[in-house]
């Protein structure tokens, strides 16, 4: 009944897809501080409101829903790439999965990031909006808080992570991933005896008896690092100023942990990821344009489709040294985007259908029908 | 030659495995056939002697010393250390490991009466039967033991270490001690609960577990003098925050909060804290989490005409009053208190200690005084104990804050109280050691301490004797060596009990999921009942 609702409201114009990057400009702009381009907003309004009221809805429908859900479990062909850190077997199951759950989602993240495709292909795997990647409120039972916790300790959220660990400890009970984290954490805390502990409990545990082992003899010649490489990243993308930790959202760790480490990789993939998918376009950008990780050479897609994507909602802002590096193969599909855009006319579902076969994986796809997204009646995208 | 020792007829091996047994044997029998051999080969004129390992005679062939002749043999790893360490002559046993790398294991504790304790085995793990643990100590109570082990390395030679000497006491330790059981907690909470343990055995029972009031928080639990029938539990519940008063195994419940309690020895009182304690952490340093509890006050609940009163001298409303202790007199009441300070000023927050007399037959205060001054030591003074002949008070102190435990610079000091020194106790780690609680008859001292590891609060046991030095503390043995090694659980808030709790845990557990059985307070003369509304979350929890 919702759906049909949204459906006789929606009918969009062809010429109206600006109207709806405007309209999730617009939204930005009232939280960033980049002013909307004077005059943008007075055409086609009326469609735009029409949309705007049609992607409310259509939001609210699908996300109280989705909120509602009880935290499926991890699916049982992931949980143990998950629990192994096996990231290219663990994108493999997740193939065909819809990604609502939190923890899938972080947990694609960070195969993604750590087989170094997350710039390039972070919107072939995340097609519509969802918790914040480091959230732990939709964690139904805690169960997942161990992911989020090793997360956090390799993004150098030490005491986050040692709160989250403790937590998941306490709450979804003894697992692997728990006993992993607590072990590496209590090292770089330089508190090897109680580290000790938690491997003696993970060598219990067949599948991780030889890693805690190895890590083990790595203490006991006090050369940890060597056995677990691990350790140093950690150790370098520590967190270094302290604060009261209250309000931490996704954006405020990976902020603080740049902040400490401008050259945190995980961190800045992360951040981009993160703003990139709620849609702060300038922000990203910014992001982007700051850091010392990317001051040469071609940017990766995603990040090079949100730079055209910005232009071309905000001709007036300049990108500065950025645009010239965009490979032409973006600028020439974003080029390809712009006219079926313009072309298409019918329903947003006509369109949306278009954008999602020949550009499902871009970007642009996730920014403006992100948030009507259905993965169970869209099939594949042509182009992914 | 190097042979197997033959058995002696009191060797203990109770705790060998038998499924070793036949391997072992067949192993003795190859070994003996290669050093056979070998003795043959190397020496026609060496003795045919098989030698005792643990011998204090020089070194036959094929006992090496583990230092060259010039240098005297070095003492033996052990875990946990229990070198050089005072027993109560009532305590389990102290089962060990030996961690020396070996293929057989000797080990003899001797004292200077009785049959010593002998050991031969495969595997490094020492665990004594409890009945010829508990002869040895009784016949060498107030005397030395002392302890050879000797280790046959791969190659087949008996490594013999340094023997060290123990102590055991001539006064007995309580025979039970009630503790709270609990994982390092941060923000939630599943299961935690309330446990006691017979210190002459190994037996553990639950005293209440959360589990048995839908996973609620078990908070403090005081004991009257030690005695195992008349004590005060605070819990917390899914709406309430009640405590049950347990006299003479009769138990009734009283609906007001409870923070830290102190039994008044006459039994008719109860003076506790009202405490409103926010938890909050950290986002990079080595303390993660740390406790806001500046809003204290103290409160005596009267246990006849159960009313509460919240007595002007010790709830002086621009300071917080907190960790309130008896004197064993009844004469006095020490307590913590510091000028309360807004959340942003925390790291300024230092607790006086204080003491202020009590006239009990008229329920009348004196005038507060102070023993140790937070603010001209720049340290924070908590949970004040004082030993049962009134002349010592052992307390915590911090750099700052209100909550030790989570401190690791948190050590133990003593006030001598008849000429005011104070001192830090020898017995203090580089981690955390704090909740301690006396003996009735005041010669050993039980605390919490992180000093293992840094992580998990362990309990353990030192002697104090009357000139009131502290013997090297031992950690509380457990009946498997290596419990420690895995034991992901905090032992803290440790209560010394002559006796084990009787009142049985569905009892208890019956009075807090029952609501009809409340009694609730009223006010007296002064009094204002604590009436905080009860807060779910753990960071009310007195005891994380």
């Amino acid at each position: 009944m919702r759906h049909n609702h949204i459906r006789r409201r929606s009918k969009v114009k062809a010429q109206g897809w600006r109207a709806v990057g405007e309209l999730a400009t617009t939204g930005i702009c009232h939280r960033s501080t980049s002013p909307s381009p004077p005059g943008r907003c007075s055409t086609s309004r009326r469609p735009v409101w029409i949309f705007a009221a049609c992607v409310l809805l259509a939001a609210g429908a699908w996300w109280p829903g989705h909120a509602s859900d009880p935290q499926p479990p991890i699916p049982l062909q992931v949980q143990r790439p998950l629990e192994m850190g096996d990231w290219p077997a663990l994108l493999n199951g997740l193939a065909a999965d819809p990604l609502t759950n939190t923890i899938l989602r972080l947990a694609v993240v960070r195969a993604l990031f750590e087989t170094g495709r997350l710039p390039e292909e972070q919107f072939s795997w995340l097609h519509c909006p969802g918790p914040e990647l480091l959230s732990t409120t939709d964690l139904k039972q805690h169960v997942g808080s161990a992911h989020v916790a090793e997360t956090l300790l390799e993004l150098g959220h030490l005491n986050g992570a040692e709160r989250l660990a403790f937590d998941s400890l306490e709450m979804e009970g003894e697992t692997p991933p728990v006993l992993r984290t607590l072990a590496r954490l209590h090292v770089v805390k330089g508190l090897p005896d109680a580290a000790g502990i938690f491997l003696s409990r993970l060598q219990a545990y067949p599948e991780h008896c030889a890693w805690a082992v190895r890590f083990r003899a790595g203490l006991a010649t006090n050369s940890p690092a060597a056995a677990d490489p691990t350790i140093s990243r950690i150790r370098a993308n520590l967190i270094t100023r302290d604060g009261i930790a209250t309000g931490l959202t996704t954006e405020r760790l990976l902020r603080q942990a740049l902040e400490s480490n401008p050259e945190n990789r995980m961190a800045f993939q992360f951040l981009m990821a993160h703003q990139l998918l709620a849609r702060r376009l300038p922000y990203a950008l910014r992001t982007l344009a700051t850091s010392p990780q990317t001051r040469e050479g071609p940017l990766p897609r995603h990040y090079a489709e949100a730079l055209l994507l910005h232009r071309h909602l905000h001709p007036d802002i300049s990108l500065g040294a950025l645009l010239p590096r965009v490979p032409p193969a973006v600028a020439a599909s974003f080029q390809g985007f712009k006219e079926m855009m313009n072309r298409t006319t019918g329903s947003r579902e006509q369109l949306q259908a278009q954008a999602w076969r020949d550009f499902g994986n871009t970007y642009w796809y996730y920014y403006f029908f992100g948030p009507l997204h259905q993965p169970s009646r869209l099939p594949s995208p042509g182009n992914s | 030659m190097i042979g197997p020792k033959p058995r002696q007829p009191h060797a203990r091996t109770q705790n060998r495995r038998p499924d070793v047994e036949g391997a072992r044997s067949s192993r003795r029998l190859w070994l003996a056939c290669g050093c056979l051999l070998l003795a043959g080969v190397r020496s026609v004129a060496s003795p045919a002697v098989q030698p005792d390992p643990l011998s204090g005679r020089a070194s036959p062939p094929g006992v090496r010393e583990t230092a060259p002749p010039s240098e005297a043999p070095r003492l033996p790893r052990i875990a946990p250390d229990y070198l050089e360490v005072v027993i109560p002559p009532n305590l389990a046993p102290l089962n060990l490991t030996i961690q020396e790398p070996g293929i057989e294991y000797h080990l003899r504790v001797s004292g200077s009466r009785g049959q010593p304790l002998e050991l031969r085995q495969s595997h490094p793990h020492v665990r004594f039967p409890l009945r010829e643990w508990q002869e040895l100590l009784g016949t060498n109570r107030g005397g030395t033991l002392r302890w050879n082990i000797a280790v046959r390395n791969p190659a087949g030679e008996w490594i013999r270490y340094a023997p060290f000497e123990s102590r055991v006491a001539e006064e007995e330790i309580d025979r039970y001690i009630v503790f709270r059981r609990l994982r390092p907690l941060f923000s939630y909470y599943k299961h935690l609960g309330i446990y006691q343990r017979n210190l002459e055995t190994f037996e553990e029972k639950p005293v209440l577990r959360n589990d048995t009031f839908e996973h609620g928080c078990v908070n403090c639990h005081t004991f009257l003098q030690g005695a195992p029938d008349r004590f005060a539990i605070n819990f917390r519940a899914r709406s309430v925050t009640p405590t049950l008063l347990i006299d003479s195994n009769r138990i009734s419940r009283i609906d007001t909060k409870m923070g830290y309690l102190s039994w008044h020895p006459n039994g008719k009182l109860l003076a506790f804290s009202a405490n409103t304690i926010t938890q909050f952490f950290h986002l990079a340093g080595p303390a993660n989490r740390d406790i806001y509890d500046a809003r204290a006050d103290l409160n005596i609940f009267h246990v006849d005409d159960r009313t509460v009163e919240k007595p002007a001298a010790i709830a002086v409303p621009d300071r917080s009053e907190n960790w309130p202790c008896w004197a064993p007199d009844g004469r006095h009441l020490y307590y913590s208190s510091a000028p309360a300070v807004d959340f942003r000023d925390e790291r300024s927050f230092r607790y006086d200690l204080l003491r202020i007399p009590y006239d009990p037959d008229r329920n009348r205060w004196g005038e507060p005084e102070t023993l140790f001054s937070g603010a001209e030591h720049h340290l924070s003074a908590h949970q004040p104990r004082v030993s049962p002949d009134g002349r010592y008070l052992v307390f915590t102190v911090t750099d700052s804050g209100s909550f030790p435990v989570f401190r690791s610079n948190s050590d133990l000091f003593l006030l001598r109280l008849d000429t005011r020194e104070v001192e830090a106790l020898p017995i203090n780690s580089n981690q955390a050691d704090s909740w301690h609680c006396w003996s009735s008859n005041g010669r050993w001292l039980v605390f919490g301490s992180k000093r293992l590891d840094g992580v998990f609060t362990r309990l353990l046991i030192t002697h104090v004797d009357p000139a009131a030095r502290f013997s090297k503390p031992l950690l509380l043995p457990q009946e498997d060596p290596t419990y420690y090694d895995t034991c992901l659980d905090n032992f803290n808030v440790p209560e010394l009990v002559r006796g084990p709790v009787q009142i049985s845990e569905e009892e208890l557990a019956r009075a807090v999921n029952a609501p009809g059985n409340r009694t609730g307070p009223t006010g007296r003369e002064s009094s204002t009942p604590d009436r905080a509304p009860d807060r779910s979350t753990v960071s009310d929890n007195p005891y994380p």
